[in-house]
């Protein structure tokens, strides 16, 4: 069958197989393989992407229930900055030690600011974990990644803060 | 309807419920039917589905969607998302323990994509909206060629992994009747290996109305207890709810209650826990439930 994937702003079209997972889609026709494949299971977080704003494990969603979407992988997600985003700068500023888990944390850490900068309200250490509960890194113990979160959440909230004339 | 094959398996993707139906009726090999995908994709992945079978997606039926409140009935559609039943203004406001449970599934990216017709029809024992969903004494909708059929939760399951729904039909719908008092008391608590990702253990909902202090003893109008995970598929504990219903709650007859659970209960014995742990947990859990309704 033919789909159509709107990908990090880019229309892509292929043809595949229904029932193909969206994971490998992106990985291998799409040769976007920023995404990584951990257990194929849905409880790794690894294969973390955007579909239509909401945060999914791609290796889950067969890639026809995806035809015509809006899809954000890590390699996206700095489209409005130049280069990488804060959060991306942040997490290897916190020094990853095997990297795998963090396209993963990346994606779900930015789904977390999107909707956090919304309301603007502070966020404390339990809302971001609860944010990250799908999300397995076998590493680092959870901290720095928090913490960096944290940081990226106050330097975004502080960017978009509305400056006055001559500041 | 789409017709979609590549793999072997063939994927169907038909435009109505009135379709989807149909296929299920026509089909000779036995269909799996497709909705979020997070316990079927898993299964085709390694190669558990037969190769000559049919996948019938139903993800796109709009009008198994929407939750919503009809003469003071909640109706949820069976392609509900756990994120949208957790995060439902109207779940949250009249079934608060609804809404916990679909909040503790898994994980984000899971409760986006997982839907409650799923969870119901794909009959794992720790299935979490089970406990919940039987406390609330909710019923099903199956609907086939014939029209629909309602059947209560409580007597969905003729044993492990094994729902009563006939292979012509599909869940479109789970219908909960109105709260019938204001004052109710829940409880909601499973045990995992871990706070998220983890399939439970032991999982007990619990459902009071009508609470009564009367110094030392506590009386209750209606009990409703629901068990999960802990054997071949959830049940509720009717000899236990029976004996709350018609005795007081004070220290001894807590215990009591607890001895009637055990007794009721058949816990697994698999790669999760022991029989002996699930029955220690499983009565833990209720004497912290009584014990909550005398503090409250």
């Amino acid at each position: 069958m033919k789909v159509v994937l709107e990908v990090n702003g880019k229309r892509y079209e292929r043809d595949v197989s229904g029932l193909e997972r969206l994971l490998d889609v992106l990985r291998g026709s799409l040769g976007l393989t920023g995404t990584k494949d951990g257990c194929g299971d849905g409880e790794c977080g690894s294969c973390t992407v955007l579909l239509n704003g909401q945060a999914v494990n791609s290796c889950l969603v067969p890639v026809s229930q995806a035809d015509g979407a809006a899809i954000i992988t890590v390699e996206g997600v700095g489209i409005d900055f130049e280069g990488d985003h804060p959060l991306q700068q942040a997490l290897y500023e916190a020094g990853p030690q095997c990297g795998f888990c963090v396209p993963g944390i990346i994606m779900s850490g930015f789904a977390f600011l999107e909707r956090q900068l919304k309301s603007g309200e502070p966020v404390n250490e339990e809302d971001i974990r609860r944010a990250l509960t799908g999300n397995l890194c076998r590493c680092s113990g959870y901290s720095s990644i928090v913490d960096a979160i944290a940081s990226t959440y106050v330097r975004l909230l502080d960017e978009r803060r509305p400056r006055r004339a001559g500041a | 309807m789409k017709t979609m094959s590549g793999t072997d398996l063939l994927l169907l993707a038909p435009g109505s419920v009135g379709e989807a139906v149909q296929v299920l009726i026509d089909a000779e090999e036995q269909v799996r039917v497709i909705a979020g995908g997070t316990c079927l994709m898993p299964q085709i992945s390694a190669g558990e589905v037969r190769p000559e079978g049919v996948v019938l997606d139903i993800w796109q039926l709009e009008q198994l969607r929407g939750i919503r409140m009809e003469e003071g009935w909640l109706r949820i559609g069976a392609l509900s998302t756990f994120t949208e039943v957790h995060e439902s203004s109207i779940v949250r406001g009249r079934f608060p323990i609804l809404a916990a449970a679909a909040g503790s599934l898994a994980s984000l990216q899971v409760r986006n994509r997982a839907t409650v017709g799923g969870n119901i029809m794909h009959a794992s024992p720790g299935a979490d909206l089970l406990p919940p969903l039987l406390v609330l004494d909710a019923s099903v909708t199956l609907l086939s060629n014939e029209g629909p059929r309602r059947v209560p939760v409580y007597s969905f399951y003729a044993g492990h992994r094994r729902p009563i729904a006939r292979p012509s039909e599909l869940l479109t719908e789970v219908l909960i009747p109105p709260p019938s008092r204001e004052d109710c008391h829940d409880y909601l608590r499973k045990s995992g290996s871990r706070g998220s990702l983890a399939v439970p253990k032991v999982s007990l909902a619990g459902h009071a109305e009508g609470v009564e202090k009367k110094g030392d003893e506590v009386s209750l109008a209606r009990i409703r207890i629901g068990i999960g995970a802990l054997s071949e598929f959830p049940t509720r504990l009717f000899e236990t709810e029976r004996f709350l219903e018609n005795n007081v709650l004070d220290p001894v007859s807590v215990e009591k209650a607890v001895q009637i659970l055990s007794s009721e209960i058949t816990p697994s014995d698999d790669e999760r826990s022991t029989p002996e742990y699930r029955r220690l947990v499983a009565g833990n859990m209720l004497r912290e439930f009584l014990q909550s309704l005398s503090s409250s």
